[in-house]
């Protein structure tokens, strides 16, 4: 599929980070070789704030596996920077659906773990460090206990702080706020918007809440059924859509006719059945 | 002690708690005191026969103990027994550890090796007891051996469980973290391991204790082992008994060692 441009938008913004040639994953299931990726091409520029939308089962989560090098394609090729993609490394964070806290650990210590791992520091300047980004994803409260004495929503946000902490170039971010109620939600947002215009990282993520698509994307890309890309629309919505420029008559107008497009787009892929070979 | 936990959040008050507490623990007393006394009567009413029945009482090993401590019996042989049990169980874990952490790791490894080991697991260490000594003699090293073939496998197999317990969840993200083999290592899969490789240290513990006793009859002139054989030729049954408490008594202490280990250094999910 070809990318298609949106209302006269512009093409990404610098050259590409990360670029997707004839991306296609199998799966083996029960016998049958189902093709949950298929034949996918993006480019992706440095800074860029990519979001991925899809109906369920899509194939969204396995394309950003795919680029985070936990799966290898079973055709195509992904570059980063240049170099194929051959495994996961320490410039592409993760944020996973499921929580990857250590439970041995509290959440203070998991939030640490990056920084050990990347070594070089003092610990003391990791301890302030970590509690910077517990502070940020409001947990300060509950630094000292274990993940099995959180709550979902709490679990969610030691892991998005765990991740943060280390600083990754690339951010690859799997549903991340799916569970969070929808005041915790709204202060992720502006958190992550803000950390992105201040790290200037890249940010790809996958999400099945067109609303948030909007919110936060440079570009939508759209995934359908069959596991293909079916556009790339570009978001040419003002910064900032968070707080009170969110509430302007004008900005609204354009956030629902956006957000329509987008959702045409969704529905249109989500009739196409999967592709068994 | 969770019993008395629950009962304690009942009582409001802290005398309550303190009572409560103190009710708990004198059950734990008035067990040990229901066995001296059923034991007492039994010597006292002959049911060990007319000959030994003095001898066998409680009375008589508590006064043996006294003379053992005394004349420093009890240190001469409780001594090298625990260091028999200790120094095996070094080695034991210097080898169970790695072989359970690549067994519990590896899945091949783990078909490859679990009949095998299952197997090995279920012969007593007293069955390679001549060969043992056609290998390494009578005396401390043998029975150094047969201790070490009995605490291996419960700390492999039980290592390999916890380190199968890794999820790949924590792997992949440790991978993105940039994390080293050694470190994914050292901060993920040893402590994730850790809590089973507790279990399968008490367990070795326990059945090195008691396979303890039968080795050391196997020509070595010192440990408990030892002094029960001794204890018979020379006609001490009240040192016998008293040589028993003891055993008994240090397995206990080892093992509450070890339950304290659990508790201080188990996670939960």
């Amino acid at each position: 599929m070809s990318e298609v441009l949106h209302n006269g938008g512009t093409p990404p913004k610098a050259k590409a980070l990360i670029s997707l040639k004839g991306v296609s994953k199998n799966f083996r299931k029960n016998g049958k070789e189902i093709r949950v990726v298929n034949e996918c091409n993006l480019e992706i520029a440095e800074n860029e704030f990519l979001v991925i939308v899809g109906p369920t089962g899509s194939g969204k989560s396995t394309l950003l596996k795919l680029i985070a090098g936990f799966e290898a394609p079973t055709a195509g090729e992904i570059r980063l920077g240049g170099d194929i993609i051959k495994g996961p490394g320490a410039d592409r964070g993760m944020i996973f659906q499921e929580y990857a806290l250590l439970p041995w650990r509290t959440v203070l210590k998991n939030v640490e773990l990056g920084l050990e791992f990347k070594g070089g520091k003092k610990e003391a300047e990791n301890r302030e460090l970590a509690m910077k980004y517990i502070d940020m994803v409001g947990l300060s409260y509950a630094m000292n206990k274990y993940p099995a004495e959180l709550s979902g929503g709490m679990k969610r946000r030691a892991s998005l702080a765990m991740i943060l902490v280390t600083k990754p170039k690339i951010l690859l971010m799997d549903g991340p706020f799916n569970a969070l109620d929808s005041k915790t939600k709204m202060t992720m947002h502006a958190e992550i918007t803000r950390i992105w215009e201040h790290e200037h990282n890249t940010i790809i993520f996958v999400t099945s809440e067109l609303d948030e698509a909007v919110k936060l994307s440079d570009r939508i890309a759209v995934m359908n059924k069959a596991g293909q890309i079916s556009k790339v629309f570009h978001n040419d919505l003002p910064r900032p859509r968070i707080g009170k420029a969110a509430l302007e008559t004008d900005f609204h107008n354009r956030f629902i006719k956006f957000r329509e497009e987008v959702l045409n787009e969704v529905k249109a892929g989500a009739g196409l059945t999967v592709c068994e070979y | 002690m969770n019993m008395a936990d629950e009962s304690g959040k009942k009582q409001q008050s802290g005398a309550g708690k303190v009572g409560e507490f103190l009710v708990d623990r004198s059950f734990y007393v008035l067990g040990i005191l229901l066995f001296l006394g059923v034991w007492q009567a039994a010597s006292m009413l002959e049911l060990f026969g007319s000959d030994f029945s003095e001898a066998f009482s409680p009375l008589a090993a508590m006064l043996a103990l006294i003379e053992m401590a005394r004349d420093g019996d009890i240190m001469r042989h409780a001594v090298p027994s625990l260091r028999r049990v200790l120094v095996s169980l070094a080695f034991a874990i210097l080898v169970a550890l790695p072989v359970g952490v690549l067994v519990g790791y590896f899945k091949r490894l783990e078909q490859l090796t679990y009949v095998v080991f299952q197997f090995m697991r279920m012969i007593s260490p007293l069955a390679w007891m001549p060969i043992a000594i056609i290998m390494f003699g009578v005396g401390d090293l043998s029975v150094t051996f047969l201790l070490w073939l009995v605490a291996i496998w419960p700390l492999i197999l039980n290592t390999a469980h916890g380190a199968g317990r890794v999820s790949h969840l924590w792997l992949n993200m440790a991978k993105t973290m940039g994390a080293m083999d050694a470190g994914i290592l050292r901060k993920i899969i040893i402590p994730a391991a850790i809590p089973d490789m507790l279990t399968g240290l008490r367990l070795a513990v326990g059945v090195s204790w008691i396979i303890l006793v039968p080795a050391e009859m196997l020509g070595v002139s010192d440990g408990l082992g030892y002094f029960i054989l001794d204890t018979r030729d020379r006609f001490r049954y009240d040192q016998l008994i008293a040589t028993i408490v003891v055993i008994g008594a240090i397995g206990y202490l080892l093992d509450s060692v070890n339950r304290w280990l659990i508790s201080k250094y188990s996670w939960k999910i």
